[in-house]
């Protein structure tokens, strides 16, 4: 059994704990287990303290570290925005002396330290390096047979991909889903951000994008979007919505959203019920009937 | 720059972000899922600390 130390970040327990409940589940059913840990803060999220306050940025990303390091686990993320920030801290740290330095004499208030000790780890990196492509194939129950899948990474996944991958054009994701049996299809706007951050400034430009995406997933002739982060997940999923609302988008025409892990339960024989799907604002219901999943 | 600076504000009042509402504390608990604790203690220290408060 893997043990990780979990790090389930602002956005999933305020917006998605179906979807943490979710998790918790397919972790465990594919051999790894989770400790939350206890008192953290915000990563901090990024577009917060990394553009207003670099020091403090890097304070409480080497605080919730050391939380870690206090367990002797590596952290597991299921965001990718904390775990670019968490990856981005303890690089920096390990290898800017300097700032260490800086960081350690203000932990020391509040008797903590950075050592970097330990990693930092996507769920995406997790699936794909710890349990691996191989072994969630074993696991399939059901496989996805006939679903044309669109992958969407976010753009927060990027910069640990590099690290693991050093591809331009990662086949991770991709990967995960034709382990479960999906055959996958590309599209013009695959490594567009979702746009998310751009909502409270400018909705009308994140919604031409979102319906800029949509068309080339129809050309692609795409079943669905899996994407691995909660926020793209909210972004795609309630968007086409709003877009139906304006007529943008034939309500017959929604593409459903996945996250990644609601995929991979069904495959691997988690009740249907029990993954949250009534909770998307395209339903995926009608997609599914037609895999033979009722 | 006005939302993200909010953002930050919120960090060091409450721990988090994206505060977790009451409602889904609720549904947390009702789901089983283990109760999360956010610093609020360190957090200000920490940003005190940093910036101590000028004595000239």
């Amino acid at each position: 059994m893997m043990e990780f130390a979990f790090f389930p970040g602002c956005s999933i327990p305020s917006g998605f704990p179906q979807y943490e409940r979710l998790l918790l589940r397919v972790l465990e059913r594919l051999g790894v287990s989770v400790r939350y840990l206890d008192g953290m803060t915000c990563c901090p999220a990024p577009m917060t303290f990394d553009i207003i306050d670099e020091d403090m940025f890097y304070l409480l990303g080497a605080r919730n570290l050391s939380l870690a390091q206090e367990m002797g686990l590596d952290i597991l993320s299921p965001c990718n925005g904390c775990t670019m920030t968490l990856s981005r801290v303890n690089k920096k740290l390990r290898t800017d002396e300097n700032m260490r330095g800086r960081v350690n004499a203000v932990l020391k208030e509040v008797n903590r330290e950075y050592k970097g000790s330990i990693g930092v780890r996507s769920l995406l990196r997790a699936l794909y390096e710890d349990v691996t492509p191989d072994r969630i194939a074993q696991n399939v129950k059901t496989p996805l047979t006939g679903l044309k899948v669109a992958v969407h990474y976010g753009c927060h996944a990027y910069e640990e991909l590099e690290d693991y991958c050093g591809l331009r054009k990662p086949r991770v994701l991709e990967k995960l889903c034709e382990a479960l049996g999906a055959e996958i299809v590309e599209y013009d706007s695959q490594n567009e951000c979702c746009l998310v951050f751009a909502n409270p400034v400018d909705r009308d430009y994140s919604l031409e994008s979102v319906h800029r995406k949509h068309m080339d997933l129809v050309r692609a002739k795409a079943d669905c979007l899996v994407v691995i982060c909660a926020s793209c997940f909210s972004q795609y999923d309630s968007s086409q919505e709003i877009l139906s609302w304006i007529d943008k988008i034939e309500e017959s025409r929604q593409i459903p959203v996945f996250l990644y892990p609601e995929l991979l339960a069904l495959a691997i024989g988690i009740d249907q019920s029990e993954i949250g799907f009534e909770q998307h604002k395209v339903s995926p219901l009608e997609l599914l009937a037609r895999l033979g999943f009722r | 720059m006005e939302h993200f600076r909010n953002l930050t504000e919120s960090i060091l009042e409450t721990g988090t972000a994206i505060p977790v509402p009451e409602s889904q504390l609720a549904s947390r608990r009702s789901l089983g899922l283990p109760q999360i604790r956010f610093d609020t203690d360190d957090v200000k220290i920490l940003a005190k600390k940093k910036d101590p408060p000028r004595t000239d």
